[in-house]
C-alpha cells in the first residue's frame, strides 16, 4: 500500500480518551473495501503512535473524592519490525450449518513491535505524572479469530468459535535504552475453544458475551498454551528503541501447555469497595478445571542441553467427596487506584471468617492484617479475593534434551491453595535517585482457613477434627501415587503469609550498600519482609487426609522475618558434566540477604499436645546466600540414567555475610521448650557450603 | 513429647521409576505403562567454616586466631545464669550423606511380637490412635542402598572439630560470645578418622526406618 493508513482498528484497541494521532485522509479510507465481507487493511511505514493514553476513573486526577485518578501510558508506539507495519481486520457475515446468522472477525498482524514508554497514574492526593513503573515492549505477530452469533451472545447455545495465537517478546526495563532488560523471550501464548481431550482437540464452540455483569468467555473445553524463557540482558543494543534482542541470557523455560475444561473468564467493570460501592475499576474473575493433556513446565531455558520438567495429570484433592466441589481453580482479580489511606476492608490470616472485622478475625482465631496506602500517597490496587488451586499433579515427567524423549515418573506434586487472597500496592517509584521502577506493599496469604486453630484448641475433639475440610485446604505434598501406594507426605493444611512493605522491584541495579551482591532481578527492602509458613508435618493416603486418616508428625511455624532483604535472580552459566563433558549450562543463579528482626522463629510441637512445642525463638542477625544455582540434569545426561536435581549455595551466617556493606550481625536466638526458657544460642559466624541432589533411586 | 516423630522435611522431588516415550501426551496405554515403585534419592553435602581437602580438610583461616576473637563459634547461654556463654570456639566441620533413600508407605497391619498398645494410649487410658494401633497410617521410609559391598563405609562422612571450649562473661555490653578474655580450655571435642589428619569418620548403615506420627 502506498500510504500511511490509519484505520479506525487502532481506535477500537485503544482505551483511551486522549489519542495523537494523524486524522485519517482519503487515501487511508481508500483502503477499506468490500468484499463478501469487509477487510481493513493497515499498512504504515512509520507506524503509529500516542503521547499519552489517558484512563480517567472516578472523576479522574481533578476529582477530590479520594477516588479519582487517571492512569497514564506515555509514548506509546505501534510500528513494523524491520519493515512497515501491516495487519488487517476482516468483517464477514454468514450462517452456520443450521442457517444461523454468523458474525466472524479476523484480525492478523504481521511481526511488528508495541511499545509503551512510561505507565503511571495521577491523582489529586499525589501526582506520578514523573514517575514510571517502567518501560515495555512487545515484539509479536499473531491472529485472533471469532465467529459467534452476533458479535457477543450469551445464549445457552454456545456458538462461539475462538482461536488467538500470539508469538514473540515482552521485554521490560527500568531506565531509557540501554538500561537492563529483563524478557519473556520465544513467547507462545494460544488460546482456542475446542472439543477437549477425547476429541483431539479439534476446533469447538464457547460462548462469548456481554451481561450485566460485563464481558463473558466461557467454553467447556479450550485449549491454552502459555510458554516462555526467562531472559536478562545486562547490556542491550541502545539502537532505535533498545528492547534488544540479540545474545540475550537465558535462565528459565516456563509453560502452562494443554486443556483447560469448563473453562469461564469474565471482565467486570467495579473496583475496590470502601464500605461503599465500588469504585470504578477493572474486575477479573477467572475459574478452570485442568483436562488430562495439561501439563505444568519448568526447566532450564538451554536448547542445547536444558532439561526440562512436566507436571502432568492433574487431578482434583478429594475428588469424589460430597463437598469437594467446585472448579480445580479459581480467582477473582480487582484492579484499581488507591489513595490517602482509603483501602480493602483488610484480610484474615487463618481465621475461619469470610471477610470480617479485625475484631471477628480475632475471634475466630485468625490474625487481621491492613495494607493501606498511606495518607497523602497514592499507588495502584492489585487485589486477589477467593483464590483457590484445589488439584495436584499426579505425574512427572522428565524431558531429555538429548534424544527428545520423556521419562515418566510416579510421583505426585501437590501444592494447593485452600484460600488464596492478597492486597498488593504498587507504586511507580524508583530507588537510588530514579523515579522509574515499581515498589511494592504486600499481604499475600494462602491459607487452611480454621485449620490451625483447631489445632490448637484445648478441647482433644476440635483438635482431632481440625482438618475436616482438608479437600479445600492447602497442602504442599510429594506422593507415590502408582496405584498400590497413593500415599503422600509433606506440609498439611498449611498457611502461609508473605508480607512486605517498601519493597523494590529492580533490573539491573548494583545495590550501594551491597555493592558485592550480584546485578539482576532484585527484591529489595530497608522496612520489611516476612515468610511465614505453618502448618501439619505428616502424610497420608491422597484419597484421603482427613480427621484421623492421617500420621501427625509436628505441628510447625517457620517465619523469616526481616527487616532488610535482599534477593536476586541472575543468568548463571554452570559448568555442568554431560555425558563425560563438562559444558556449560544456562541456569539461573541466587543471592540473598536477610536481617532477622528479632521475631524470627521456628517451632515444632506434638499434634495431640501443641503446647508441648519445641521453640527457636526471637531471632535476630545476618543471613545471607552467595553463589547459588539451581541444575537440572535428564535420564540421558546420566551414565546410570537417572535424572538429578542439584541446588548448590553457601550460606553465609552472622559477621560472616559481607556483601561490600561489612559484617553482618550475630545470630542470636531464644531457646524454649513450651512455657521453659531454655537459654540463648549463638553463631558469630559461620560459612557454610551446602549441596544438595535429588535423585531416583536404583 | 514422643520423639519418634522426627521428620525430614527435605523439599525433594519424588521420582520413581522410568520408562521413556516421545514428546507427545500421554495415551491411556501409555499410562498404564507407566510403574516403579522406587524411591528418591538424596545426597547432602553441607561444611562449615571449612576448606575441604580430602582426608586434609582445613579449618578457614580467619577460625585460627588464638588468644584473638575469630566469629567460628558457636555458644550458648543457660536460663538462671545470664551473662555467662559457654563458647565453642574454632567450631568447623563437614558432613556428607550419600544416597539417602526415601518413600512414602503405609504401615504394615500386621503386628509383630513387639507390638505394645499400650504405648500408643494417653495417661487417661484413651487410645491416641484408633484402636491403639498406627497400622495403615501414612509413614516415611527412610533407608540406606542395600548393595553395598564388603568395607564401604561411606553412606556418612562426617568431621567435626571444637578446639576450645571455655565460659566468657559479658563485659562492658559486649555479649560474651564476641569476647576472648579466657584463652584457657575447658574442653575440646572432635570427630575425625585415624587415616589422615582431619580426615573424615566414615559410616554405614543398613536397614530401614518408618517414620510416622499422631
Amino acid at each position: 500500500m502506498a500510504s500511511d493508513r490509519y484505520v479506525v482498528l487502532f481506535l477500537l484497541l485503544a482505551p483511551a480518551s486522549t489519542l495523537a494521532m494523524t486524522e485519517l485522509d482519503d487515501g487511508a479510507l481508500a483502503a477499506v473495501s468490500g468484499r463478501d465481507g469487509i477487510v481493513l487493511d493497515v499498512e504504515s511505514a512509520n507506524g503509529i503512535s500516542a503521547q499519552e493514553i489517558r484512563w480517567e476513573t472516578d472523576g479522574g486526577a481533578a476529582a477530590t473524592n479520594n477516588m479519582g485518578a487517571d492512569t497514564l501510558f506515555r509514548d506509546v508506539i505501534w510500528m513494523g519490525d524491520n519493515g512497515p507495519l501491516q495487519a488487517s481486520l476482516i468483517l464477514d457475515l454468514g450462517t452456520d450449518q443450521n442457517g444461523l446468522p454468523m458474525v466472524g472477525i479476523i484480525y492478523e498482524w504481521q511481526p511488528g513491535f508495541y511499545g509503551i514508554g512510561a505507565m503511571t497514574l495521577n491523582t489529586s492526593t499525589y501526582d506520578h505524572s514523573d514517575h514510571s513503573l517502567g518501560q515495555f515492549g512487545l515484539w509479536s505477530e499473531g491472529r485472533f479469530s471469532l465467529v459467534n452469533h452476533g458479535l457477543f451472545s450469551t445464549s445457552d447455545e454456545a456458538h462461539a468459535q475462538l482461536d488467538f495465537n500470539l508469538h514473540g517478546d515482552l521485554i521490560i526495563r527500568q531506565g531509557d535504552p540501554g538500561t537492563p532488560e529483563l524478557s519473556l523471550g520465544n513467547l507462545i501464548f494460544e488460546n482456542r475453544f475446542t472439543t477437549g481431550v477425547q476429541g483431539g482437540h479439534a476446533p469447538g464452540t464457547g460462548i462469548i458475551g456481554i451481561d450485566q455483569n460485563g464481558l463473558l468467555i466461557k467454553a467447556d473445553h479450550t485449549w491454552t498454551h502459555l510458554e516462555f524463557d526467562l531472559m536478562y540482558k545486562e547490556n542491550p543494543d541502545v539502537g532505535g528503541r533498545g528492547f534488544d534482542r540479540e545474545d540475550r541470557s537465558p535462565t528459565l523455560r516456563l509453560g502452562w501447555i494443554g486443556g483447560l475444561d469448563n473453562a469461564t473468564f469474565q471482565l467486570m467493570s467495579g473496583g475496590v469497595s470502601d464500605g461503599e460501592d465500588p469504585s470504578q475499576g477493572l474486575t477479573f474473575r477467572a475459574g478452570w478445571d485442568f483436562a488430562s493433556d495439561f501439563n505444568v513446565q519448568l526447566g532450564h531455558a538451554d536448547d542445547t542441553h536444558g532439561t526440562l520438567l512436566r507436571l502432568g495429570d492433574w487431578r482434583r484433592l478429594g475428588a469424589g467427596h460430597p463437598q469437594a466441589t467446585g472448579t480445580m481453580f479459581g480467582l477473582d482479580v480487582f484492579l484499581d487506584v488507591l489513595q490517602n489511606n482509603h483501602g480493602p476492608a483488610g484480610l484474615c490470616f487463618g481465621g475461619s471468617g469470610a471477610m470480617p472485622t479485625p475484631s471477628q478475625c480475632t475471634a475466630s482465631g485468625g490474625q487481621f492484617h491492613n495494607t493501606r496506602v498511606p495518607e497523602g500517597d497514592a499507588g495502584f490496587a492489585l487485589l486477589l479475593r477467593d483464590g483457590h488451586l484445589h488439584a495436584y499433579s499426579n505425574r512427572l515427567s522428565v524431558v531429555n534434551p538429548g534424544t527428545e524423549t520423556e521419562s515418566h515418573y510416579d510421583f505426585g506434586l501437590g501444592l494447593t491453595f485452600g484460600q488464596l487472597d492478597g492486597d498488593i500496592i504498587l507504586y511507580p517509584r524508583g530507588l537510588h535517585g530514579s523515579t522509574e521502577g515499581l515498589k511494592l506493599d504486600t499481604t499475600l496469604m494462602i491459607t487452611s482457613p480454621g485449620f490451625w486453630d483447631a489445632a490448637h484448641s484445648d478441647i482433644a475433639a476440635e483438635r482431632e477434627q481440625a482438618s475436616q475440610n482438608w479437600y479445600n485446604n492447602s497442602h504442599l505434598l510429594l506422593a507415590n501415587t502408582s496405584e498400590g501406594s497413593r500415599v503422600a507426605v509433606g506440609l498439611l493444611n498449611y498457611d502461609m503469609l508473605w508480607q512486605t512493605r517498601d519493597l523494590h522491584l529492580r533490573i539491573g541495579d548494583n545495590d550501594p550498600v551491597f555493592n558485592d551482591m550480584r546485578s539482576g532481578v532484585m527484591l529489595t527492602s530497608d522496612t520489611h519482609a516476612q515468610y511465614f509458613i505453618r502448618g501439619m508435618l505428616g502424610g497420608g493416603h491422597l484419597e484421603d487426609l482427613g480427621p484421623g486418616r492421617t500420621s501427625n508428625v509436628a505441628l510447625m511455624q517457620f517465619n523469616l522475618d526481616t527487616n532488610r532483604y535482599r534477593f536476586v535472580l541472575y543468568p548463571e552459566s554452570v559448568v555442568t558434566e554431560i555425558s563425560g563433558n563438562n559444558v556449560d549450562l544456562a541456569s539461573i543463579g541466587f543471592e540473598g540477604f536477610f536481617e532477622l528482626s528479632g521475631d524470627a522463629f521456628l517451632t515444632l510441637a506434638e499434634a495431640s499436645m501443641p503446647q508441648a512445642a519445641f521453640r527457636l525463638y526471637d531471632v535476630e542477625g545476618s543471613l545471607g546466600w552467595r553463589d547459588g544455582h539451581v541444575v537440572l540434569k535428564s535420564a540421558d545426561q546420566h551414565d546410570d540414567g537417572r535424572p538429578s536435581l542439584t541446588v548448590k549455595n553457601q550460606l553465609l551466617l552472622g559477621q560472616d555475610v559481607n556483601f561490600g556493606g561489612g559484617p553482618g550481625n550475630p545470630l542470636v536466638g531464644n531457646l524454649g521448650f513450651g512455657d521453659n526458657h531454655y537459654g540463648r544460642i549463638a553463631m558469630p559466624g559461620g560459612t557454610w557450603h551446602s549441596e544438595i541432589m535429588v535423585r531416583v533411586a536404583q | 513429647m514422643k520423639l519418634t516423630h522426627v521428620f525430614l522435611s527435605l523439599s525433594a522431588i519424588w521420582p520413581l521409576s522410568a520408562n521413556t516415550s516421545p514428546l507427545q501426551p500421554l495415551t491411556e496405554a501409555e499410562m498404564g505403562d507407566i510403574s516403579g515403585q522406587n524411591a528418591i534419592e538424596i545426597s547432602l553435602t553441607l561444611h562449615n567454616n571449612i576448606q575441604v581437602k580430602d582426608n586434609l580438610h582445613e579449618g578457614l583461616a580467619h577460625c585460627y586466631s588464638v588468644g584473638s576473637y575469630n566469629p567460628c563459634r558457636l555458644a550458648l547461654e543457660f536460663a538462671g545464669h545470664e551473662g555467662y556463654w559457654l563458647v565453642m570456639k574454632e567450631f568447623y566441620g563437614y558432613l556428607q550423606l550419600d544416597g539417602i533413600q526415601l518413600e512414602a508407605r503405609t504401615l504394615p497391619t500386621a503386628n509383630t511380637a513387639y507390638h505394645d498398645e499400650d504405648r500408643f494410649r494417653r495417661i487417661d487410658g484413651q487410645c491416641m490412635v484408633e484402636n491403639c494401633d498406627p497400622g495403615g497410617l501414612a509413614s516415611i521410609e527412610m533407608s540406606y542402598p542395600a548393595n553395598k559391598g564388603p568395607g564401604q563405609y561411606l553412606d556418612m562422612q562426617t568431621f567435626m572439630n571444637i578446639g576450645r571450649m571455655s565460659v566468657e562473661q559479658d563485659e562492658s555490653g559486649v555479649p560474651g560470645y564476641l569476647l576472648e578474655n579466657q584463652s584457657g580450655v575447658a574442653n575440646a571435642f572432635r570427630i575425625s578418622d585415624s587415616s589422615g589428619p582431619n580426615a573424615n569418620h566414615q559410616v554405614r548403615f543398613d536397614g530401614r526406618t518408618l517414620i510416622y506420627g499422631f
